[in-house]
């Protein structure tokens, strides 16, 4: 269906969504119910609504509602720090709602009104935790593998340097930590398959990317914020059953290479440590 | 003769040496091609004592060896290439053992002030043929124990009736020695079973 003269997909389901309800109470209702008009509705949107590192494209049809004036955000004193907004159409809002509708076959307008009132009826809260469970934890795990996948070849970059670095300075601090960067992949690498919701891949991703940004503000030297991000990372994994801590595992475990080579630094050990 | 060593109580001193310490805290990497029943065995006999709640002890001069461990150790499993990661691994571990051991690891005030009796006391047995052998095994050119290893025994002796946990021949080969003169006990891999089931731990 092609729309000449009318705003985008996206703006007019918004116009949709308050012009059925009469009124919409909070900004996460609508949200939440705005995706579900795509996900349980069945709509098509000219941008899917879906998560994108910045959040959420419903966000961008929303002002683009409210600055040509289409609809009208009313706060509603709550008593919190932050008030709640209500949403209706103004004059201008629902003449090209009408205009939309108009253009809308009757049953699926219908199809979608009743859907409307029925989630209508629940909280904000509540319609949030509906689609966070049923829609968007499977949606942003789709994209856990890929995002997964960036940090882990940054992290590869940034390993190679600091071997670099280390070969020529010997620095002990920096050998660590790329040890302990080898342990954040692993723990990246499980993360598309360990990570159950967003909120468990995205601190794991979210820390990682400042652990590298951190890095690289410090020259790639380890420091007091690094370590502090590591363990944070180490211990969430560990904490959420992804990847054991680091000297979790016996140290027998390791390959026999990595043992003979352990073995034979300590014996090399002066002065005499083990004798 | 074999040095009579009676059964520790509670309040018992019992000192760990830097080669049990470091040992107990590599457990499971082998060391000087020792074998691996002696690691373990080594190892269930500071945890014999953790599990009676008596308190380890140990020097300055160990805690001092202690602190610079890690870098020394670092350098020198950087120079041999291990991987980082299985260092990373292997630093970790260490670090969680002496957490776990440090509830019930004490650093003992103590002072040096028989270091003068302590250098006398190899002197006078620098030519048993244990101690040489020991000495000969570790290619020094000096009969003499090193320097840490002498200030250790001195800071140990301030305690008389104190255990001595070693797996420096440097001290066990001359046990029933520093038993006589300081009245200390030296517990090694060579009497630890004999000692443990006469107490009745095993």
């Amino acid at each position: 269906m092609v729309l000449t003269g009318l705003p985008s997909q996206n703006v007019l389901y918004m116009l949709l969504t308050v012009g059925e309800l009469k009124r919409v109470e909070g900004k996460l209702k609508l949200f939440k119910l705005q995706h579900l008009l795509q996900n349980e509705g069945k709509v098509k949107f000219d941008q899917p609504d879906e998560e994108r590192e910045m959040g959420f494209t419903a966000y961008g049809a929303l002002d683009r509602c409210i600055y040509p004036g289409y609809i009208r955000e009313t706060p509603v004193p709550s008593g919190l720090e932050q008030s709640r907004c209500d949403y209706e159409l103004t004059e201008a809002g629902t003449k090209i709602y009408s205009v939309f509708k108009k253009r809308l076959p009757k049953k699926k307008l219908d199809e979608l009104s009743k859907l409307l009132t029925k989630y209508n009826a629940m909280s904000g809260a509540e319609l949030m935790n509906y689609t966070h469970k049923k829609y968007i934890d499977g949606f942003a795990l789709k994209s856990v593998a890929k995002m997964s996948q960036e940090r882990m070849e940054s992290l590869n970059t940034i390993c190679k340097m600091m071997g670099d670095f280390i070969k020529s300075t010997k620095d002990t601090e920096s050998y660590v930590m790329v040890g302990k960067l080898e342990h954040v992949k692993k723990i990246l690498e499980t993360l598309p398959k360990k990570a159950t919701s967003r909120v468990q891949a995205g601190t794991i991703l979210c820390s990682t990317k400042e652990l590298e940004e951190n890095l690289a503000n410090a020259g790639y030297r380890p420091n007091d914020a690094t370590e502090e991000l590591f363990s944070f990372i180490e211990n969430y994994a560990e904490k959420e059953k992804m990847v054991p801590s680091l000297g979790s595992v016996d140290l027998t475990e390791l390959s026999k290479e990595d043992q003979a080579c352990l073995s034979k630094s300590l014996n090399q050990v002066k002065p005499r440590l083990f004798s | 003769m074999l040095v009579e060593v009676p059964k520790p109580s509670q309040t018992s001193i019992v000192f760990l040496d830097t080669s049990v310490l470091t040992r107990y805290l590599v457990g499971g990497i082998e060391l000087r091609g020792v074998s691996g029943t002696l690691e373990k065995n080594m190892r269930e006999f500071v945890l014999q004592f953790k599990q009676r709640g008596i308190v380890l002890r140990i020097t300055p001069t160990i805690r001092s060896q202690l602190k610079y461990a890690r870098d020394i150790i670092r350098r020198s499993a950087m120079e041999n290439d291990v991987s980082p990661g299985a260092y990373a691994e292997f630093e970790a571990k260490m670090k969680k053992r002496l957490a776990d051991l440090e509830q019930r690891l004490m650093e003992v005030a103590s002072n040096v002030s028989l270091f003068v009796k302590v250098n006398e006391f190899y002197e006078a047995h620098k030519t048993k043929t244990d101690l040489m052998t020991c000495r000969q095994k570790k290619e020094d050119k000096t009969p003499i124990p090193e320097e840490s290893d002498r200030l250790i025994l001195a800071e140990v002796a301030n305690y008389p009736e104190a255990y001595f946990l070693v797996a420096d021949c440097d001290f066990f080969t001359v046990d029933e020695e520093i038993a006589k003169t300081f009245r200390i006990f030296v517990l090694s891999q060579e009497n630890m079973n004999r000692v443990m089931q006469k107490w009745g731990w095993i």
